[in-house]
């Protein structure tokens, strides 16, 4: 309360988060997703193959190949649609990241918020050149972001970046 | 102490290996020993006995090349240029995390029994991210252990230039006994009143679960024998007959809920004592477990006040409080406090946030976009019903179309209410969301307080302009949807006001 003064603020001359430009991520993270969805799909053809070898019914069997087909084509579709709307922004005092097609969401931690930030890869990223940053806040996992898709030397200077703004916020 | 110690990147105990090795094991055996049982249960032939056996070496061996990968890759350091900590691992996914120095909450050794055997400590980092322990190097020897965890809690208290003591102990007695300011006490009665007002939904609910289950389990009963013993079937009290046996049992298992949960409260709330100093509020209560609580502003998270319209009638409001504590990094539970006056839910808000003068206030409601939605919702089922009953006649059409219009009244009525109760409201230095159809909520916190936010759009709000709003809270997440957009200014200022503070939020 110290520094507290109780001047009139223009509520609309703030600076606005909503016009933020936000930098994409790697083109390779939509290669990453269609590879993990077509490992998947490959389960569900497997998974089909053995019914159709063992001779189900064929007409709810050729339905069901319909049903797998259409709903992998939609996957595609939207791993597609979910890649051009990756995105992450710094500004002076936050990081913001957007992501979501069907549901299109932006989650805005400011750095002096931030407990912690991790650099993480598992396999496919490590094949891709890959990196995703985490940053880790104290409000529940819904408050927490991780960006994927980050070209390595790229992640790790995010992540020292955002150390930097800790430290200077910090205390 | 040597100021370049840990700088370097190490590796944990070589005894890790044999724990990394033995926690793999136990935990393929955790998910596989039905398998195992199953095996020998068969009674196999030997060669399927050798080749099960030396499949499992071969796994033996395949854990152990993992732990020692593990093993290798498992690497902390401290730079102290950076002023952090840094931790790598992973064999197959790789995390590299980095926690700076005056983030560290705690810092803790401790051992399991298999640590006990090999001699060595777990060393645990604790931030108040969301995670528990977000690091935990589980095989380190004694003196490193020591060394490392002093030489962590000495960098932690260096950079966090704090007012000493502020724990959340209960030893901690408030020094000033004699500035009492006021006192809030709760009574027998009092607890009465809350035992025989709160709940008494959750026992309906219970009520009524009970008795779906006997009319189902009874329904199928007669439907499998209906052919068999048709003439008896007859004679089964229709329902008019029976509505008299059914409201004695409601009364009878109404009455036993409610003495529950006077039980209940009684047990957990006794003797609920409230203290006013001139630094904290210190609160005292339960029969059973005795918790000591000392409420100090800083570390309120949000707060909630919870009533209805029984409750009101006596003037009893629950409180929730969500506490950060700096030794324990979040109370899991939030603190309830029941059976407070509407004059003392001020004073505690009034200790708790100060007497804040705002010189502006915004309210939102919901669009009615989320009212449609939540009564399509309630009329889903009643369609889906509708539908089977033409597939399928469960019942006669008479009975379906008497429920199905009670249905709709109740949860339309239900909805209609809940929709109108949702307001967010922002002031100079507050959010508050009121919501409630029975019993009322309240929650409220410091704009600067929050942690993050989250804005969110499903492509079907899109041309109506409305968006969802998540506000993280480190007393939990507070959520306000289909609202128009219009609110953005507001998310810009509650942005502007958590960047532009230097206050602590804990």
């Amino acid at each position: 309360m110290e520094n507290f003064s109780n001047n009139i603020i223009d509520i609309n001359s703030l600076p606005q988060y909503e016009d933020v430009e936000f930098q994409s991520i790697s083109g390779k993270y939509l290669l990453k997703s269609n590879i993990q969805t077509g490992i998947f799909m490959v389960v569900v053809l497997v998974i089909w193959g053995f019914f159709f070898f063992y001779g189900a019914n064929p007409y709810s069997l050729w339905l069901a190949l319909f049903a797998i087909l259409l709903y992998f084509a939609f996957r595609f579709w939207n791993n597609y649609k979910l890649q051009q709307n990756y995105g992450y922004a710094l500004r002076d005092k936050d990081i913001l990241y957007r992501r979501g097609f069907m549901v299109s969401s932006t989650t805005v931690v400011p750095f002096n918020r931030v407990q912690h930030v991790s650099v993480s890869r598992d396999v496919l990223d490590k094949m891709l050149d890959l990196s995703s940053v985490q940053v880790f806040t104290a409000g529940g996992s819904g408050s927490d972001i991780g960006i994927p898709g980050l070209n390595p030397q790229l992640a790790v200077q995010l992540k020292d970046a955002l150390a930097a703004k800790l430290s200077e916020n910090g205390s | 102490m040597d100021p370049e110690a840990f700088s370097v990147p190490q590796r944990q105990s070589i005894l890790g290996v044999a724990l990394i090795f033995s926690t793999t094991l136990y935990r393929f055996l955790r998910g596989f020993w039905v398998l195992g049982v199953y095996f020998i249960l068969s009674n196999p032939s030997s060669a399927t006995i050798l080749m099960v056996s030396l499949g499992l070496v071969a796994l033996g061996v395949l854990a152990l090349g993992y732990s020692w990968l593990y093993y290798r890759k498992f690497l902390f350091h401290i730079d102290y240029t950076n002023q952090e900590f840094v931790l790598q691992k992973g064999v197959f996914s790789t995390e590299d995390m980095a926690i700076p120095f005056d983030k560290i909450q705690q810092v803790y050794l401790k051992r399991s029994l298999l640590q006990r055997l090999i001699n060595v400590y777990s060393l645990v980092i604790e931030t108040a991210g969301s995670k528990g322990d977000e690091v935990n190097i589980k095989a380190v020897t004694r003196e490193d252990a020591q060394k490392l965890s002093s030489i962590l809690i000495q960098v932690k208290q260096a950079h966090r230039p704090q007012e000493g003591g502020e724990y959340l102990d209960s030893e901690e007695t408030p020094s000033s006994e004699h500035s009492r300011l006021w006192t809030h006490k709760l009574d027998f009665l009092t607890l009465l009143k809350i035992g025989i007002s709160t709940n008494y939904i959750r026992g309906l609910a219970l009520v009524i679960a009970f008795f779906t289950t006997i009319y189902n389990e009874l329904n199928s009963f007669f439907k499998d024998y209906a052919e068999e013993v048709s003439e008896y079937y007859k004679q089964v009290p229709a329902p008019t007959e029976s509505i008299g046996v059914f409201l004695v049992l409601f009364f009878i298992l109404l009455l036993i809920s409610i003495i529950i949960t006077v039980v209940e409260v009684y047990l957990k709330y006794y003797g609920l004592t409230l203290v006013q100093t001139r630094e904290s509020l210190e609160l005292e209560m339960g029969l059973k477990t005795n918790t000591k609580v000392s409420l100090k502003p800083r570390r309120v998270q949000l707060m909630q006040i919870i009533t209805n319209p029984v409750q009101k009638y006596f003037n009893l409001y629950e409180t929730r409080i969500a506490l950060a504590s700096s030794e324990n990094a979040l109370l899991k539970k939030k603190i309830h406090i029941p059976g407070l006056g509407k004059d003392t839910v001020e004073k505690v808000a009034l200790f708790l946030y100060g007497d804040v003068e705002s010189n502006f206030e915004q309210m939102f409601s919901p669009h009615k976009l989320m009212l449609i939605r939540r009564l399509f919702f309630v009329f889903l089922p009643v369609a889906v019903s509708f539908l089977i009953l033409q597939w399928f006649p469960y019942t006669s059409h008479a009975i379906w179309t008497g429920l199905a219009i009670g249905f709709t009244i109740i949860g339309g009525i239900y909805q209609y209410i809940r929709f109108r109760s949702l307001k967010l409201i922002f002031s100079a230095e507050f959010l508050q969301k009121k919501q409630g159809v029975w019993n009322e909520r309240e929650e409220r916190f410091e704009l600067f307080k929050m942690q993050s936010v989250t804005v969110s759009q499903p492509f079907w709000y899109k041309k109506r302009n409305l968006i969802n709003i998540v506000f993280h809270t480190a007393g939990g997440d507070v959520s306000f949807k289909a609202v128009n957009k219009d609110i953005l200014p507001y998310i810009n200022y509650i942005l502007y006001k958590v960047e532009s503070t230097n206050r602590k939020w804990m």
